[in-house]
């Protein structure tokens, strides 16, 4: 907040969907997997996602460290879905059952969903986000003005905190 | 149209250093089978460093060296002398970022039957996200205007 009064420009969406790109691609994300593709404005069902970032788990890395992974790694595939055009949640039943249909049909083994805003979210869609138990879908509520974070209380859930966090 | 072509060192010196390894390799391996010694010093070394070079770069120059043009009717990606792929935006479907390790990124445009074509953009020296999205405006403005023909001629 003290930054914001230094001065720091706002941040929008777009700004923190690209953070978000580079820190799962080049910064903290490659500690969970390989996020190796990203999607823009990427068409699933009746929706299109700001962002569909995809991932495996199975790290590349050079001859020796290869072999390793090859030996010692499963190699899944994992998502990191972004939708920002339905803060107030109306649509998060239709949201999550695309994800849960594609999860399924290319054999993804889970994924994170972030939906950032420029605003702070309803009381009502953090309740819903809070209380949403599926198991193989972390979801987080971003506000991008005042940074705060609400995320589902899953293990994906818990632990995307940490990697989604990214407003510098 | 615009044209990047910019000199490649990461490829030329990885096609120079795989040179490298295989001339070290076949001057100790005719050594040894000749005369069962291996002769290395200073002039061995140079020799085989021009020897490496001269075929390091006539590989890049052949294979490796990317050169992509593109405007706002399609792009044309060449490899070094052979054919060039020309493609028009109306023949992509989709567009995305990807992450080849390392820091290097290509864009990938995906054609409507799910086949791709990587765009080296780090190898061109092109910002990657900005070329990200200049490429999806390009495949959305063709896609709009292919649109409004397919609709005044029906």
């Amino acid at each position: 907040m003290r930054e914001r009064e230094r001065g720091t420009p706002k941040m929008d969406v777009n700004d923190y969907l690209l953070k978000l790109e580079r820190n799962l691609m080049l910064g903290g994300g490659r500690w969970v997997a390989d996020f190796n593709e990203s999607f823009w404005g990427y068409p699933l069902g009746d929706l299109v996602f700001d962002m569909f970032v995809t991932a495996t788990v199975r790290p590349k890395g050079f001859f020796l460290s290869r072999v390793a992974a090859w030996l010692t790694t499963p190699n899944y595939h994992i998502a990191c879905f972004a939708y920002s055009k339905d803060p107030e949640l109306k649509r998060l039943n239709e949201v999550l059952r695309t994800i849960s249909t594609l999860l399924k049909e290319q054999e993804f083994a889970w994924a994170w969903l972030v939906i950032p805003n420029e605003g702070p979210f309803s009381r009502k869609a953090e309740s819903m986000v809070q209380n949403t138990s599926i198991r193989e879908i972390g979801i987080a509520l971003v506000d991008v003005s005042s940074q705060e974070i609400v995320n589902s209380e899953s293990h994906w859930g818990r632990r995307m905190i940490r990697f989604i966090r990214c407003f510098k | 149209m615009r044209t990047a072509a910019p000199w490649q060192i990461l490829n030329s010196a990885k096609s120079i250093g795989i040179f490298f390894i295989l001339v070290s390799v076949a001057w100790i391996a005719a050594n040894y089978m000749v005369f069962q010694d291996f002769l290395i010093g200073w002039p061995v070394i140079l020799g085989n460093v021009l020897i490496s070079g001269g075929a390091g770069l006539w590989w890049y120059r052949s294979r490796e060296h990317a050169r992509f043009s593109w405007d706002k009717e399609g792009f044309e990606l060449q490899r070094g002398r052979t054919s060039p792929v020309v493609k028009g935006w109306d023949e992509v479907s989709q567009v995305s970022l990807v992450h080849e390790g390392y820091g290097r990124f290509a864009v990938r445009l995906y054609g409507h039957d799910g086949d791709y074509l990587d765009i080296p953009v780090s190898d061109l020296r092109l910002e990657p996200s900005d070329f990200r999205f200049e490429a999806i405006d390009l495949v959305g403005a063709k896609a709009r205007s292919t649109d409004r023909t397919t609709s005044v001629s029906a």
